[in-house]
């Protein structure tokens, strides 16, 4: 069975750049489309009927009504899988704040398919031999050493 | 089921529990339906759908169905429509306990299956009469995928090996779901049991078997069952685990699950059709066909909107009373529409004409139908003007299912979230006041490369020598605001920032104050970060790393703009009442102010193509009810921020300040802005109008048609 990544957004945001590159990597991709924080976390808590299929949980950070630091916090006790912040600004504040409001990663925007690769294989849940399937990816390879090492530049950071 | 008892212990039970509900059921004739009668009768059949649930044969299944007839039936205020549906359920009922079990069991099955016609989700409650079916499928739709990459999982296959193992495992799943919610689904988790059934269907598809169907008519059960309230009845519920943990154990043989799950009635040549039964169905065909009529008639008379929840029911309802009449081919017909409305409703697209035109046509068919017996002549309603169907033949039908599927939407038409954009930069009127267009948001960032020209053609000359960057300022800063329009709506507010940053520092410029050096180099490497920035975004949604702005480039500009602000405060002070004094004291003001707030603000000051002469006197007072308009407005915009970025709104706040003389030589006031439709109570315009000073007059607050809020008042002139 497939492992599956949780979006939270309360826009298609997140899933529109996240999707096809989690899908790329294997995962299912299910969204929560929340209006705030407080359904959100509503929502991520009745997709524990399916633990064993929720290997990790995106959170946008930038919601309408409240922000991904609450739902962090909120999310937390509900489950046990890794939870990743999305940052748009790409501030170090949003990482400390990420982190220490539970995130086990946080990721700035833009997103790079390799920054996501390495979150992952951080998270141990991409082998160190998986490589990016979409087509996306494949008119970036020339980027890619760059981007591992400038996406931990630009606020991408792990427990 | 590890606690399943004795099989004949279960049967025992069964029929103990059967002989009491035929006591409640004579007792219910009896005594005209007591309060207390009907807990009971309830308790029994409880009791029936729990031990149903062990039950190894899958005979007593169909039962479920007609018990939840009798219930309904039995909660009805009218005695004798109670009587003229219990009466022969009442006799079958009798008849089993006197009989031996078995062969009562297939009879039961037979007239179960006809009178049960009717899917197990519509007999629970009473239709369509008490239950507003609009509410069916509401509020799921946010939660089912559309049926796009998203809604598949990347490892389905058609030549996948083990693909059935794979439809075990997502059963199972489903299952596991049903079991771990302790029957007291929320609407969440019901929805999201309804979404994996449409995962699972997809996954049948491919498999080629009967999946699809069972759950196709699974999800429908869902979504129904989420329809009828809060809490959907356990019994329900675990009727349902029945089926989908048979399926997942393969325990089950899927032509029997099927069968039992939708109520499908046995081959028609074996089913005993009494003339009742016949009345019955065919009073449910014109009802549905009026249904349909009435869901198809607003689709074709306007075009544009899209395929009701209640059509998705009705059309799914036909295939069952159609097969169960005996009308196979219509069934298969009906079953053919219903998927193309769920599949249109799914994208949320309107019906082309065609499909309309055949949906139409199946409706009279179906009247034809109601008043014909199935054996006789072919209907007679259908419109002189077109050939009637030969409803009876394959070939015809089939030929129709093939027009009908030509009509299968393509999921590239799918409607999106949309943002809106100007539709072009340099359309854009000095104020906020745009022509703006719906776009998708997936088509934002290509949008963004196609229409910001000059900032991807911007050359180094232009920002060293001021007259070609003055050339170019205006509609370099319109597309800069365009794409921090686009930024906000990405949710990408790092670009957002570097872009307002932008055009604080290009609105400073074009004060033109004297001392105010172009910072040629500075805004040529912000320019090359942003060719960047879009270059990376246009590639999709699949953007290289690394452009993120550069901390250089933003201090530096940072660091431009304080040096500027002081200078603009020293221009303000030295220029007291000068040609540009209201111009600087106003973007003085809001600089200040934007501090405060933290947030952009973009002014846009017109002062008539004559241009407005004030004295000091006049430009003091027209400044004061400025600014009193511009505190108030500003301080309230924190509240509207959730509003506004729901709306994918950029942070920065557009304001527009416009002055008029009219013929009687007055000066009209506009100022607008888009921070929020909040109109001020008579009580605060009254107090806004005392506070903006003596020469104020006829102050008025409206929302544009460009969803702008916009105060105009008149400033006295002194003659």
């Amino acid at each position: 069975m497939t492992a599956t990544a949780l979006i939270i957004d309360d826009s298609p945001i997140l899933g529109l750049q996240l999707g096809q590159w989690l899908e790329g990597f294997g995962f299912t991709v299910r969204s929560i489309s929340a209006v705030d924080c407080e359904s959100a976390c509503r929502g991520a808590g009745h997709e524990r009927v399916w633990p064993q299929e929720l290997a990790l949980i995106f959170v946008e950070l930038a919601q309408a009504q409240g922000n991904g630091f609450q739902l962090l916090r909120q999310l937390q006790p509900l489950t046990r899988c890794p939870l990743v912040l999305v940052s748009g600004s790409g501030r170090s504040s949003d990482v400390e704040w990420g982190l220490q409001a539970g995130a086990a990663a946080v990721l700035s925007r833009p997103l790079a398919s390799a920054a996501l690769a390495a979150c992952l294989r951080q998270l141990q849940l991409l082998p160190e031999s998986k490589q990016v399937t979409s087509e996306a990816s494949a008119s970036e390879s020339s980027a890619s050493e760059d981007s591992a090492s400038k996406s931990s530049a630009t606020g991408e950071a792990t427990r | 089921m590890s606690n399943r008892p004795p099989r004949q212990l279960l049967a025992d039970q069964i029929v103990a529990v059967l002989a009491q509900l035929v006591e409640q059921v004579q007792r219910c004739f009896r005594q005209a339906t007591g309060g207390s009668d009907k807990v009971l009768l309830r308790g029994c059949l409880r009791d029936l759908l729990g031990l149903s649930r062990w039950s190894e044969d899958k005979e007593l299944h169909p039962q479920l169905v007609l018990l939840e007839r009798l219930s309904r039936a039995l909660f009805s205020d009218s005695r004798a429509a109670r009587e003229r549906v219990l009466l022969p359920i009442f006799c079958l009922l009798l008849r089993l306990n006197d009989e031996p079990r078995r062969q009562l069991a297939v009879l039961l099955r037979q007239r179960l299956d006809l009178l049960a016609a009717m899917p197990v989700a519509s007999v629970h409650e009473p239709w369509p009469e008490q239950v507003d079916l609009l509410h069916i499928y509401r509020g799921l739709r946010r939660f089912l995928p559309p049926a796009g990459r998203h809604a598949l999982a990347v490892d389905v296959d058609a030549t996948q090996p083990g693909l059935e193992q794979l439809l075990q495992q997502r059963l199972q799943a489903l299952a596991t779901a049903c079991s771990r919610s302790n029957w007291t689904l929320t609407d969440f988790a019901l929805s999201g049991m309804a979404r994996q059934c449409r995962e699972l269907t997809q996954l049948g598809c491919y498999a080629g078997t009967g999946y699809r169907a069972i759950l196709c008519q699974l999800e429908a059960h869902l979504l129904s069952v989420h329809a009828r309230g809060q809490r959907p009845a356990p019994a329900l519920l675990q009727q349902l685990l029945v089926y989908i943990s048979g399926l997942a154990l393969g325990k089950v043989p899927v032509e029997t699950a099927l069968a039992a799950l939708t109520a499908q009635p046995v081959p028609a040549d074996s089913l005993l059709l009494d003339t009742d039964t016949l009345d019955i169905l065919r009073a449910e065909l014109g009802r549905y066909g009026e249904h349909l009529h009435q869901e198809l008639t607003p689709l074709a008379q306007v075009r544009g909107p899209h395929v009701s929840e209640l059509l998705l029911l009705v059309s799914g309802k036909l295939v069952w009373v159609l097969h169960a009449v005996g009308q196979r081919l219509l069934s298969e017909l009906a079953q053919c529409l219903n998927q193309v409305y769920l599949q249109y409703w799914s994208l949320r697209l309107p019906l082309p004409a065609e499909l309309l035109e055949l949906s139409a046509s199946f409706r009279h068919a179906l009247a034809g139908l109601q008043q014909e017996p199935p054996q006789q002549e072919p209907p007679q309603q259908e419109p002189p003007q077109r050939p009637q169907p030969q409803w009876r033949e394959a070939a015809s039908v089939h030929g129709l299912m093939s027009a009908v599927l030509v009509h299968w939407p393509s999921t590239s038409g799918q409607s999106e979230q949309t943002v809106s954009l100007p539709s072009q930069p340099m359309s854009i009127p000095s104020s906020d006041r745009q022509r703006c267009q719906a776009l998708p948001l997936r088509e934002v960032p290509g949008y963004l490369a196609t229409t910001c020209n000059l900032l991807l053609a911007a050359e180094v000359a232009w920002f060293m020598q001021p007259a070609q960057f003055f050339q170019r300022a205006a509609q370099l800063q319109q597309e800069l605001r365009l794409l921090e329009q686009g930024m906000a709506a990405m949710k990408m507010q790092g670009m957002e920032e570097f872009s307002a940053l932008l055009l604080d520092v290009y609105t400073h410029l074009r004060l033109k104050l004297p001392s105010a050096a172009i910072p040629g180099p500075l805004l040529w490497q912000a320019q090359q970060q942003l060719i960047l920035m879009l270059d990376r975004t246009a590639a999709g949604l699949a953007p290289l790393p690394g452009h993120l702005p550069d901390a250089d480039v933003s201090n530096g500009l940072t660091h431009w703009l304080a040096q500027a602000d002081a200078r603009l405060a020293r221009a303000v002070e030295r220029q007291p009442h000068g040609p540009q004094w209201l111009e600087l004291k106003v973007a003085y003001f809001l600089r200040q102010t934007s501090k405060l707030l933290g947030r952009p603000l973009r002014l846009c000051l017109q002062q008539g193509e004559q241009g407005c002469q004030l004295r000091p006197l006049e430009q003091q007072a027209l400044v004061t009810a400025l600014f009193t308009l511009l505190r108030w407005t500003l301080l309230g915009t924190e509240a509207d921020m959730a509003l506004r970025r729901k709306a994918h709104k950029p942070l920065a706040i557009a304001l527009g300040i416009e002055l008029a003389l009219d013929v009687a030589g007055q000066c009209w006031v506009t100022l607008s802005d888009d921070s929020s439709l909040a109109l001020p109570d008579q009580k605060q315009l009254a107090r806004l109008e005392k506070t903006a000073g003596a020469l104020v007059h006829s102050l008025r607050c409206s929302v544009l048609a460009e969803q702008l809020r916009c105060f105009s008042f008149q400033v006295e002139l002194i003659c």
